[in-house]
């Protein structure tokens, strides 16, 4: 419950709180004078009480009067909400003396406990008109001319009454560097109409108009006090060099003169028009170009100005849009950039881009601000890529210099998009060519030497020829020679088998004529068996009557012979086993052995 | 301090070795950073200290192509190609530089010997040469076949295939023996003034009634004789050379370069 209540005092507290505004002290900013002349200086107190503060000394003026003290309050609701002020005006009449430029310092008051401060202030004191010392002289009054006090005489309005005149900032600019052009009303008459009829043409720049205050004034110009009202600023950026020229405007103004008319005992005011046509003066102003070489890739920037990049999303995707934003911030001429040349790598698709600018006037002459410009992008392909930086260049017309401000390159990463379906687009790789020369290879890929061999025109390696021939004809008469040694083994087996079982024959024949008869079937045996085994490659273990058949008639012999050497065999196996033998039946089986092994010999001769 | 002398000495020798062995790495990475004339100097640097390579002057080639010297850049091609005919970057790049110069010379050799050209500029001449060497190796085995086999089968083949061997190895030593030829002599010139002018004798052309052919810069000309004329202000050497299609002409030795 006690909780509720401190926050309802709190909110009450707060209210009251708001309601009673901040006590401000300042000084009414001080209008120029003419020598002579009376003026205020008026110190404004709001919200808040005080006593007066203590009158500042001003150089060349005389302190007449001060301070008188002035009070206002307003007290105003408005939809429900009351909003209350007071006004407390401190004011000091001066004299001023002598012409030249005076300060009003800084005046400080204690407003309930709290010390206030005022700005300080500067105006000028204006010399008296060159021709009001002649008036003067002749007991005219000095106030003839002040529109506001009215004239006694209609005189005619001369051309030095009213003046219209171009003032440009600064006499001589860069391309592109920005001039505040001002248009000026100059008079000592009231007017009650202006009209422009011609307006100047600012050929060759681009303008901006700045607000402007509508405030009178006082100035002295060429001898002479004028009541002067800027109606015209332009901030004006040259496009071209040389000197460009603004024509003169042409104004129809109608200025009111106050006639006195004697009315017998009193004079009363009338005011009486005119309707005049003045003519601005024509303004030049000289424009150098910018400084040669420029820079390749300067697109007319001048000023002072940087960059920054962004890219949103950070994270990429196939077909996601992504903006990449270029903002140039800075003082210059912001509003009429070219827009950035961004590459973007192959494999990303952009989109015209979009330029949004925000620019106002700081200063009294120049503008700043920003200058974006978003490029939307969508990639298509997955994988890293660089977005180069683009450099930009401007021209600083203070430090007559081009500055480049570099802008580093964005390395990205595409992801495959959520989105996006994964079906790929096949592209024909055939026919298609880079128009240019293959890349360097390195040069530690391959020796460098000062001569070079040729193995062809070399001696060794036509020795290597011959080489190969000797060794093909060594290898030929080596295995000749091999293949015959091998030939003579066989041959001299061969031969020797008839002159081995001649031998044998001859044994059993001398066996035979010694009635020998075991001794004489042994050597038969002996003979044929030894000289079939020799003839024809036998071994003795394999020495078998099919065998022998078999090996015989593949040799080549008939089929009769071969019965008969059988035969022959058999008999003799059998003789040595039946005791008793006639010598005609021994003699008979001989021949027949001899004339076996004959026949087996002949084979090899048909 | 004995230490210290050993030290500098190796300090010396390191940074010496540094030098002489970084000439064309460092041409490369001037290459890398597009600085063109740097890396053209260092290649040739590196080719007159270090010697030569196809690489050296295939890379010099591409220095010269990116400064626009396209003649310069057909000679470098062309060595890169005599001194390794299978460098197929350096070829490529000839033919893309050749498609950018201004002269088209007819080729109107007949096929086979474009055929026997291509064969011979297909394989380095040591290749070719110990490709000469295998296949006679193969002839002997063919003959040791033909010699020593018992099986009738296998001595036709050895007979006939040591035949064909015989005919292809003699082909392929002449090749090897052409791509010697190729690698060693020099005579083929390029044009590297922006133009010259091809005159039916060794001096300048001065009378209007003599005939001139005008060619410029990239075009290669084969020499058939050049003079010494010591009388010509501009050459002291002029050569008789003769374009693609057959035509002799003298053209001035200093407007051209041998490869």
């Amino acid at each position: 419950m006690t909780f509720r209540r401190f926050i309802l005092f709190l909110v009450l507290a707060l209210a009251t709180l708001a309601a009673q505004a901040q006590a401000s002290f300042s000084l009414v900013k001080p209008q120029n004078v003419v020598q002579g002349r009376n003026f205020a200086i008026t110190f404004r107190l709001t919200n808040g009480e005080a006593s007066a503060p203590a009158a500042p000394q001003l150089k060349g003026c005389t302190l007449l009067y001060g301070p008188a003290l002035s009070t206002r309050s307003e007290y105003s609701v408005i939809n429900g909400r009351a909003t209350s002020s007071t006004t407390l005006d401190f004011s000091f009449t001066y004299r001023a003396d002598t012409p030249g430029t005076v300060d009003v310092p800084a005046v400080s008051i204690n407003c309930s406990g709290k010390t206030l401060n005022s700005s300080a202030a500067r105006f000028e004191i204006l010399p008296g008109d060159a021709s009001d010392a002649n008036s003067q002289q002749q007991g005219g009054s000095r106030r003839q001319h002040d529109p506001y006090a009215g004239t006694q005489t209609t005189e005619k309005v001369s051309a030095n009454d009213l003046l219209i005149r171009i003032n440009f900032s600064k006499s001589s600019v860069y391309e592109q560097e920005p001039v505040v052009a001002t248009i000026k009303l100059y008079t000592k008459y009231g007017i009650t109409s202006f009209l422009p009829s011609v307006q100047p043409a600012f050929d060759g720049f681009l303008c901006e108009e700045l607000p402007v205050s509508n405030e009178v004034s006082l100035e002295h110009y060429n001898g002479q006090n004028y009541h002067t009202v800027v109606f015209k600023r332009l901030l004006l950026y040259p496009q071209k060099s040389g000197t460009l020229t603004v024509n003169s405007g042409e104004y129809k103004v109608t200025v009111e003169q106050v006639q006195m008319i004697n009315m017998g005992f009193f004079s009363a005011p009338h005011s009486v028009e005119q309707e005049l046509t003045t003519k601005s003066n024509a303004a030049s102003l000289t424009v150098k170009p910018l400084p040669e070489p420029r820079p390749a890739g300067f697109s007319g920037a001048v000023g002072q100005f940087s960059v920054s990049t962004s890219l949103e999303p950070e994270l990429l995707r196939t077909n996601e849009a992504a903006v990449y934003s270029y903002t140039i911030k800075g003082t210059g001429n912001i509003k009429y950039l070219a827009e950035p040349d961004v590459q973007f790598p192959a494999g990303i698709d952009t989109y015209t881009p979009k330029t949004d600018i925000q620019a106002s006037v700081v200063g009294s002459s120049n503008m700043s601000g920003t200058f974006r410009t978003d490029f939307t992008i969508v990639p298509q392909e997955m994988g890293d890529f660089i977005i180069e930086g683009t450099p930009l260049i401007y021209f600083d017309p203070s430090d007559n210099k081009y500055v480049t401000v570099d802008v580093p390159s964005k390395p990205i990463k595409v992801l495959r998009g959520t989105n996006s379906a994964p079906a790929v687009e096949q592209t024909t790789l055939s026919g298609k060519t880079i128009d240019d020369i293959l890349y360097i290879k390195p040069m530690s890929a391959e020796a460098q030497s000062h001569n070079r061999t040729f193995v062809i025109r070399s001696w060794y390696y036509w020795c290597a020829y011959l080489l190969l021939v000797l060794a093909l004809v060594a290898v030929a008469v080596i295995y000749r020679r091999q293949i015959r040694l091998q030939a003579d083994v066989s041959g001299r087996k061969l031969a020797k088998a008839g002159r081995v079982a001649a031998k044998r024959l001859r044994e059993a024949r001398s066996a035979m004529s010694a009635h020998d008869n075991d001794r004489f079937y042994a050597s038969l045996a002996k003979a044929l068996w030894g000289y079939l085994s020799d003839k024809l490659s036998i071994s003795a273990s394999q020495l078998t009557l099919d065998n022998v058949s078999d090996r015989l008639k593949a040799y080549g012999l008939s089929e009769t012979d071969t019965d008969h050497v059988i035969d022959v065999l058999n008999q003799c196996e059998m003789a040595r086993f039946t005791p008793t033998h006639s010598e005609a039946e021994i003699a008979g089986l001989y021949d027949e052995a001899a004339a076996a092994i004959r026949n087996i010999e002949d084979v090899r001769k048909r | 301090m004995k230490k210290n002398l050993i030290f500098f000495l190796f300090i010396c020798l390191t940074t010496l070795a540094a030098t002489a062995q970084s000439l064309g790495i460092q041409a490369d990475s001037a290459y890398a950073k597009e600085d063109y004339g740097r890396a053209a100097t260092l290649y040739e640097q590196s080719i007159a200290s270090e010697g030569q390579s196809s690489t050296a002057w295939y890379n010099l080639g591409n220095a010269y192509f990116r400064r626009d010297n396209l003649g310069k850049a057909v000679v470098c091609y062309q060595r890169a190609l005599k001194l390794d005919p299978t460098n197929e970057d350096a070829r490529q790049n000839l033919e893309f530089v050749r498609s950018r110069i201004q002269d088209r010379p007819e080729d109107d050799t007949p096929f086979v010997a474009k055929l026997h050209r291509n064969i011979v500029s297909s394989a380095t001449a040591n290749t070719w040469a110990w490709t000469a060497f295998a296949l006679f190796a193969l002839l002997c085995g063919a003959v040791a076949l033909y010699i020593f086999s018992r099986n009738i089968a296998m001595r036709k083949t050895g007979f006939f295939g040591g035949i064909v061997l015989f005919f292809v190895c003699a082909y392929v030593i002449t090749v090897a023996m052409n791509a010697a030829d190729n690698a060693t002599q020099s005579n083929f010139a390029v044009v590297t003034s922006p133009s010259t002018q091809l005159s039916s004798s060794p001096r300048a052309t001065g009378k209007s009634g003599d005939k001139i052919i005008t060619i410029h810069e990239g075009t290669t000309v084969e020499i058939v004789d050049s003079v010494e004329t010591p009388d010509d202000p501009v050459s002291p050497r002029w050569y008789n050379v003769k374009i693609n299609n057959g035509t002799k002409a003298w053209m001035r030795a200093s407007d051209a370069e041998r490869i």
